[in-house]
């Protein structure tokens, strides 16, 4: 399975985005999947998407602008208490992906 | 990262504004963070609030990046009444945070394990009530570091 391209995303655009990369990193490759993830500020997200090539975005703080991939909201994964569900929402969101490059 | 000077109990202050200033000045006497770190976080804090939900209760952890600051440092403080914080996750959205965490943070990346074992504590009323529940630094850095553990 290919690499996944991840940008994370929080206020400064390091702490919370860092520890949200290398909890999901972490727990990801527990599923085999690798990941290559990349620290923003909310403001970059938008010419991020549309410049790099990115798979989905997770962030912990309201993201401005029409972004064309998944955002999935990280909060409860940082604060670990909806670590479960937020995986879960990970999990489908890749599996989507691969299954429309698949077909 | 956690030291004792770093601790206040049962801060008498009214907002974020004055926990944040409070918790600052603790860093600039030790000499960890530039000058210009209080403006730093506070501007930040405004534009991108730091309070995230605990199990029944809110912490923040209001921060800014590196550039301001000089050595890694967290300082803690518990409060005499809850003071409103914007939600990380809304910030329009304003809660009563009880457990105030000020990061200085030179590399994340290099204290990963530490901000973590800090976020534990969210999903842990045990700790949280014995960390506010605290009547000395000591106190609060043993419950902390079990944690750490």
């Amino acid at each position: 399975m290919r690499t996944l391209n991840i940008l994370t995303v929080c206020g400064s655009g390091t702490i919370s985005s860092t520890m949200v990369a290398q909890k999901l990193k972490e727990a990801l490759a527990a599923d085999g999947i690798s990941i290559t993830t990349t620290e923003v500020k909310p403001t970059q997200v938008l010419g991020h998407v549309e410049q790099g090539n990115y798979d989905f975005v997770v962030n912990t703080t309201p993201v401005p602008g029409n972004i064309s991939i998944p955002v999935i909201n990280g909060v409860g994964f940082l604060t670990g208490l909806e670590e479960e569900e937020f995986l879960e929402e990970v999990r489908q969101v890749i599996s989507q992906i691969l299954n429309n490059e698949a077909n | 990262m956690i030291r004792p000077e770093f601790v206040v109990l049962q801060s008498p202050a009214n907002s974020a504004e004055e926990v944040i200033r409070e918790l600052s000045e603790l860093f600039i006497r030790h000499q960890i963070v530039k000058d210009s770190y209080p403006a730093a976080v506070l501007e930040r804090e405004r534009e991108y609030p730091t309070a995230l939900p605990g199990k029944g209760f809110y912490v923040a952890i209001p921060h800014t990046d590196s550039s301001h600051v000089i050595e890694s440092g967290i300082a803690v403080a518990t409060l005499q009444t809850p003071v409103r914080f914007g939600l990380m996750s809304d910030p329009a959205e304003q809660v009563d945070v009880s457990l105030v965490f000020l990061l200085a943070v030179a590399d994340p990346r290099e204290h990963l394990v530490l901000l973590k074992h800090l976020m534990g504590i969210l999903s842990d009323t045990e700790l949280l009530h014995k960390v506010l529940g605290s009547s000395s630094a000591d106190e609060i850095l043993d419950a902390l570091q079990s944690n750490f553990a």
